[in-house]
């Protein structure tokens, strides 16, 4: 393999670290039941605030848990104006990323365009001289490291859990979490705060490491693309995961592309993400799928459906209410 | 006892358990008034009652669900306090709902561990669960496999993974909200076996029903609820059919409607070999051929989800056919929308009453022209007439006996009895040819149900084709002339009236040809 391509590679996967903490984040509160839209919005309110705290206390630690901070309290309102309050999740999601959006622009706009904080690259002995796999996977960054393990632990604790097991049961069926003794509000408050806090660090993973500095709108449509690949991952964190460093793929190889034909315009490459991820939420659990896993020899086409079907959580978006 | 001792080994034995002086108030209704009730380790203690007699509010309280605005329980004396239902489950009471609560996306091992603490701390113990699992199901007959997935399992698979979890958690008594609704007859004397077998090792059963049959089958004691009173208990030995019957409705009620000979004519609806997918895109109907005369009722029977409800979105043009031919009278309506379809003389009572047959937010005048609202005398040049609708929807309510406090009142408030009667008297007012009935009294008291009954043999009389699609055998052998069985969207078999019973039916319900 060439080291142009290695680099490359180890660039798509630190490209696509935040997108993956971000994506954990949402999966993580989809399948207990919520959706927090708030997403794109929360983002940028992390990403302003891990720089501005980062920047003022010259901690990388600080700026994390800030955006951490704020991560958690814009989920939290989603959580209790929608369980609470009893209005419309999306709504509140919704209107909450309008006011991200241009909250940190006004709370930032003395931080705009300066240089901050850097999160530093920390190669790992030993392991980053594996040939093709060190180079990629350890030769990075504490974010990419935070990622990886995260995608791992994210799945571990869903499937393998008995807290996990909880959390699945009350985003699918919280009748049957209640009427075995699951406190289901309260799983879904801290769940919706876990994956804010995440969806924050992955904020602040943008403007202190990936996409250097803060902006107005510095990381504006990345939280829309985390919510697409949560439901392109099936709400798996794996799959997720994988869509994640799809898209940052396309993303590099439109970048490549671009170089290679200049005359061709520039909005049609980086068209090319949107539309394979057009094209795979079309396939993914559609007539083409089901045909396509009947053409699988039979042994196949168990883990081949279990790998192309997908469904959300059958309490997506609903709340719960005992008497 | 034994192997089930060890089983059960730190729980609480209940040997008595008393609900005294249950109230229960919710806004504008009085669900449970003053309710005394009682049983005992090693009884089947059945709860009768209509529906909104009171009695899953009673179970509730008693389960933790809701808190009750007045009285006590008390276990083996000592007054309990059941605030949630770890509560319950705690003190060893379990409750089997009518709507099963299990988790479709996990494992029938996942669903029992649901709520527990595991034996290996954070992580699942899935394999000491699973082997508990089959051991508990070789006690009492509950065969299943704990690695399958809920959603790949029957309905009366499912049943059995609910009873394994109460087990599972040690419950000495049970509740069992109406465990039988789903269940062919073959199903039902499976689970009553269960049933004695965990009454002989000495837990407390609970059954609610209303199918009077059962409750004499298996039950030691009745007790029988109406408008959240306790009208009286007795036990079983002494109780009738008629008499619990009576003592539910307030009046005497004939179980069985009069089955008169009618003269039965020429085929009103001819169905043939039709085929068609299901919302999921697999097979559900595979060549489905039948046939019904003026002036009989087809009964056409089979456990739910066998391709009942896409047959009657088929024939009523909702769904969209493969293959196959519907005729109705002479006329070729296949591939015919809706609309036209009622045009030619067909009514139509859906399953979902709620969903299909009734607008919820529209009130009863409108929702009585909903199927003739753009035609005279109406609708006049694209305007509703008012007036007309008005006195209309009164002669039908006044007519059906509906139930309905105006009729600016708006569908949804209305009860399931009272919803299904208005969309008969829609249904009926046209003078159908062909009726297709789908559950017309489920989930309906026995008055109400006792109403449709007569309404549906009258318009036989009148020379109506009616199929009558049903989960309820009993209704289907009380009203049809010939019964259908319906098994994975073939039909296995037509049974006259006279040769037709529960055995024969169920076994060509359960998909066995003899």
């Amino acid at each position: 393999m060439s080291d142009e391509l290695i680099r490359q590679l180890a660039s798509i996967l630190l490209q696509s670290s935040p997108l993956i903490i971000a994506v954990s984040g949402e999966t993580i509160t989809e399948r207990v039941g919520v959706i927090n839209l708030s997403v794109d919005g929360t983002m940028m309110m992390a990403a302003m605030t891990g720089f501005v705290v980062g920047l003022k206390t010259d901690s990388l630690l600080y700026g994390f848990l800030a955006a951490a901070i704020v991560g958690a309290i814009m989920a939290l309102l989603v959580a209790f104006g929608s369980f609470r309050l009893k209005q419309n999740q999306v709504a509140i999601g919704f209107v909450l990323t309008l006011l991200g959006d241009d909250l940190s622009a006004f709370l930032g706009q003395n931080y705009t365009r300066i240089p901050g904080p850097v999160v530093k690259h920390l190669p790992i002995p030993v392991l980053k001289d594996i040939p093709i796999i060190g180079p990629i996977f350890f030769n990075q960054d504490l974010v990419v490291y935070f990622a990886i393990v995260l995608i791992f632990l994210t799945w571990w604790y869903l499937n393998r859990t008995q807290p996990g097991l909880h959390l699945r049961s009350v985003g699918e069926r919280p009748e049957a979490s209640f009427a075995r003794g699951i406190n289901v509000n309260r799983l879904r408050y801290i769940y919706t705060i876990v994956g804010g806090g995440l969806i924050g660090i992955a904020g602040a993973a943008y403007s202190l490491d990936v996409k250097l500095g803060w902006s107005d709108g510095h990381t504006r449509g990345l939280g829309w693309i985390a919510l697409a690949i949560v439901i392109f991952g099936g709400w798996s964190p794996v799959r997720g995961a994988l869509g994640a460093i799809l898209f940052g793929a396309t993303k590099a190889l439109a970048t490549v592309l671009q170089r290679t034909f200049p005359e061709v315009s520039v909005v049609a490459f980086n068209s090319i993400p949107w539309l394979l991820m057009i094209f795979v939420l079309l396939t993914v659990g559609s007539e083409f799928t089901e045909r396509l896993i009947l053409l699988m020899p039979k042994p196949m086409r168990g883990p081949m459906s279990r790998a192309l079907r997908v469904s959300p959580p059958m309490a997506l978006g609903t709340t719960f209410e005992n008497e | 006892m034994g192997e089930a001792s060890s089983l059960l080994s730190g729980t609480a034995r209940i040997s008595h358990l008393e609900m005294k002086g249950i109230v229960k108030q919710f806004p504008g209704v009085l669900a449970n008034d003053h309710v005394d009730f009682e049983v005992r380790a090693g009884e089947v203690h059945a709860l009768l009652g209509e529906n909104g007699a009171g009695k899953s509010t009673l179970m509730k309280v008693l389960y933790g669900m809701y808190k009750p605005n007045e009285g006590e329980i008390l276990i083996d004396g000592l007054p309990a306090v059941i605030l949630s239902p770890s509560d319950a489950i705690a003190k060893g009471i379990g409750m089997i709902h009518q709507h099963f609560m299990l988790v479709p996306s996990l494992t029938v091992a996942e669903n029992v561990a649901l709520g527990l603490r595991s034996s290996r701390g954070m992580l699942t113990d899935l394999k000491v669960v699973s082997e508990r699992v089959i051991e508990l199901a070789k006690l009492y007959g509950l065969l299943v496999d704990p690695s399958a997935y809920i959603w790949q399992l029957s309905v009366g698979q499912q049943q059995r993974v609910e009873i394994i979890k109460a087990l599972y958690r040690g419950a000495a008594l049970l509740i069992l909200d109406e465990p039988t609704a789903v269940l062919t007859p073959q199903e039902v004397d499976e689970l009553f076996v269960t049933f004695r077998q965990m009454v002989r090792d000495g837990h407390a059963l609970i059954f609610i029903s209303h199918k009077l049959h059962e409750v004499l089958n298996i039950s030691h004691r009745v007790t029988v609820l109406r408008d959240g009173r306790v009208i009286g208990s007795v036990a079983t030995e002494e109780a009738t059919k008629e008499g619990l019957a009576q003592m539910m409705v307030g009046r005497d009620v004939g179980l069985k409607p009069e089955h008169k000979k009618v003269d039965v004519g020429k085929a009103m609806l001819e169905l043939e070999d039709l085929w068609a997918n299901s919302d999921r895109g697999v097979a559900a109907l595979q060549g489905v051929s039948l046939q019904v005369r003026a002036g009989e009722i087809l009964g056409l029977a089979g456990v739910s989800g066998n391709g009942q409800r896409e047959l009657a979105e088929v024939i009523t043009g909702l769904r969209n056919l493969i293959k196959g031919r519907v005729i109705l009278g002479n006329k070729d309506i296949t591939g015919k929308n809706p609309g036209e379809i009622m045009e030619q003389g067909l009514s139509y009572i859906p399953e979902e009453r709620m969903r299909d047959g009734m607008i919820r937010e529209f009130n009863i005048s409108e929702n009585a022209i909903l199927r003739e609202h753009h035609t005279q005398p109406f609708a006049r040049r694209g305007f509703l007439n008012f007036p007309v609708i008005t006195q209309y929807a009164g002669e039908l309510v006044k007519k059906f006996n509906v139930k309905t406090p105006s009729l600016d009142t708006p569908a949804k408030n209305l009860s399931g009895g009272n919803i299904q009667k208005l969309i008969l008297a829609r249904e009926l007012s046209r003078k159908p040819g062909v009726l297709i009935a789908s559950q017309p009294t489920r989930g309906l008291d026995i008055g109400a149900t006792e109403y449709i009954h007569t309404r549906l043999m009258e318009q036989r009389q009148e020379g109506t084709a009616t199929l009558l699609i049903s989960e309820d055998l009993d209704e289907i052998l009380a009203l049809s002339d010939r019964i259908a069985v319906i098994y994975e969207g073939q039909i296995m078999g037509i049974v006259e009236r006279q040769n037709a019973n529960a055995e024969n039916l169920g076994l060509l319900m359960a998909g066995v040809r003899e």
